[in-house]
């Protein structure tokens, strides 16, 4: 336990002296050249996109990384065509890619669905409470940010697109210092609206009672 | 939805590294269950600005009837490549144990707050010291112990006095034991470290901790024409840049127009250990040794790593052997291997 404490500590210290954000061309090129850390990075950095895309058509977690694996293989085929020539942001041409390929997996399941009658699987049922669970948090998430103030959760945003400090007070012409500060306010006051929500809470006591029975 | 923190904040958009200190700090102001709850709404959001980013992207009908023909070709003939699908594979797989390890620490981390541990055995060892304190009860309840158990003992002695040079033995034989087994434990001790403090010859890590790429220098192209010159030197400009595929082909067009180029062999060696197709290095680094020539130690080093990454000991000992006995760069080297590898 100790040792994994540490162990996160020192990625967490780490890593963001090693971090950077990549080009399309960068990203192209590493891909080209099987770099490993471009697709450590391009799984941190679309994996959420992915994720979300596959849920809202109702898929897992599971099928989100599955996708997203196989999605990565297919422009890696294409990429390493070096007449291919990108002519979007790679960020449109994943998600086309994985949404695409997402489709024709439902297609598939839902063709094999209506050939074989569906078995009772107890795995099934307990996807279906996350998948609800999840559901719930995100509108909880999106109402939450939504009640904001447009200047908190138009900086919220920015930083969500990965931009930094110095950034974001050019692109809104405030000063560095104060998108710090505004950023730091807006995050505990999202913290702070969301635990009193009462859908949060119901969610949480209801996890709670779940696990004093199974303790 | 997974826990994630934010490690990512000085990330540029144009691609250069942004200046450290232009970056958002205060995530490590939040306690672990805020962080992680924060992690979440970050995941969510990024997810939703990410595709309204893209469905808002003109391009993004445009591409539609391309990516249709590349997941119809897919699906068509999987397994495409395996290389490639084992790279993409470990990496996520990787990335999401990784993911894994942080969210379950994470949760460890709430659930002992929230079940108050750190309270509770604080009170034990409270209530552990206040006995200790309170000592003059327990050695009262201790003197009671004992006198009962020696009172029971020195009874069992009494109805066993006339066979009591068997008791004698038999607690002897139990001295002997507890001696002979501590022994065994303190010997057993002394084997586990010394054996930790030996090196060990695992030839994977040897490989690994001796490796590295060949800092390549412009080769002598003298016997060549120019076309066959231009082709090698930016084959090695490749494989200097670490693109080895193209540093593979070009070497290997190289070879196919001149075979008699060492060099080329030579570094097509190097650089299909890159690729980690490690047969095909030996295969070409043997050639290059065999022939006696240029770049004759330089391949007989990496050929001996290529082996120590195959686990073959015997031909890679020989390798070393060779260079430990001849004076230079990989002598001394060469000698550490050998006495790791024996």
């Amino acid at each position: 336990m100790f040792l994994y404490l540490i162990h996160n500590f020192l990625i967490s210290a780490i890593r963001p002296f090693f971090v950077k954000e990549y080009t399309d061309n960068e990203i192209i090129e590493c891909l080209r050249n099987r770099q490993s850390y471009v697709v450590q990075y391009l799984s941190e950095r679309y994996m959420p996109m992915i994720r979300l895309m596959v849920h809202n058509m109702g898929g897992s977690v599971d099928d989100a990384h599955d996708i997203f694996q196989d999605g990565l293989i297919i422009m890696l085929e294409k990429l390493d065509d070096k007449n291919f020539v990108l002519t979007c942001k790679f960020k449109t041409f994943l998600y086309c890619v994985c949404e695409k390929l997402w489709k024709t997996t439902l297609d598939k399941r839902h063709a094999a669905a209506n050939y074989f009658a569906r078995r009772d699987e107890p795995e099934g049922e307990n996807d279906f409470t996350e998948h609800i669970d999840q559901e719930l948090y995100m509108e909880i998430f999106k109402d939450v940010v939504d009640t904001l103030d447009p200047v908190s959760k138009k900086i919220l945003e920015l930083y969500w697109q990965e931009l930094s400090p110095q950034e974001i007070a050019d692109k809104l012409g405030y000063t560095n210092g104060y998108v710090r500060k505004k950023k730091c306010e807006a995050q505990s006051e999202l913290i702070d609206k969301i635990k009193k929500h009462p859908d949060y809470k119901r969610i949480i006591n209801s996890e709670n009672a779940i696990l004093g029975i199974v303790n | 939805m997974n826990d994630r923190n934010r490690h990512n904040n000085n990330r540029s958009v144009n691609g250069n590294r942004k200046k450290l200190n232009d970056r958002f700090d205060d995530d490590l102001s939040l306690n672990s269950e805020d962080r992680s709850l924060f992690g979440n709404i970050s995941e969510y959001m990024q997810g939703r600005l990410d595709i309204n980013d893209v469905k808002n992207d003109p391009d993004y009908n445009s591409i539609d009837d391309l990516v249709k023909e590349m997941v119809a070709d897919y699906k068509k003939n999987v397994p495409v490549n395996k290389y490639d699908e084992k790279f993409i594979k470990d990496v996520l797989d990787r990335k999401a144990a990784e993911d894994k390890l942080i969210r379950e620490t994470n949760k460890t981390l709430n659930k002992t707050r929230e079940n108050d541990i750190n309270l509770v055995t604080a009170e034990w060892v409270k209530e552990w010291h206040s006995k200790k304190q309170s000592n003059g009860g327990r050695e009262s309840d201790e003197e009671i112990k004992h006198f009962i158990s020696d009172s029971m003992k020195s009874k069992a002695e009494d109805t066993d006095r006339n066979i009591a040079g068997t008791t004698k033995t038999r607690s002897n034989r139990k001295f002997s034991i507890r001696y002979i087994s501590l022994a065994a434990a303190a010997v057993l001790g002394v084997f586990v470290i010394v054996r930790s403090l030996l090196p060990s010859c695992d030839t994977e890590k040897l490989f690994a901790s001796y490796y590295q790429p060949m800092d390549a220098v412009s080769p002598v192209t003298r016997s060549m024409n120019d076309v066959q010159a231009g082709s090698l030197i930016s084959a090695i400009g490749s494989y200097k840049k670490g693109d080895y595929r193209n540093a593979a082909s070009g070497f290997e067009e190289t070879i196919k127009n001149d075979p008699s180029s060492i060099s080329a062999c030579f570094f097509l060696g190097l650089t299909q250990i890159e690729l980690n197709n490690y047969n095909q290095a030996i295969t070409r680094l043997s050639d290059v040794v065999n022939n006696q020539g240029e770049y004759m130690k330089e391949a007989q080093w990496y050929l001996g790593l290529a082996y120590l990454k195959t686990g073959d000991k015997k031909k890679a000992s020989e390798c070393f052997e060779y260079l430990s006995k001849s004076e230079g760069f990989y002598h001394d080297r060469s000698e550490k291997i050998l006495r790791r590898l024996k």
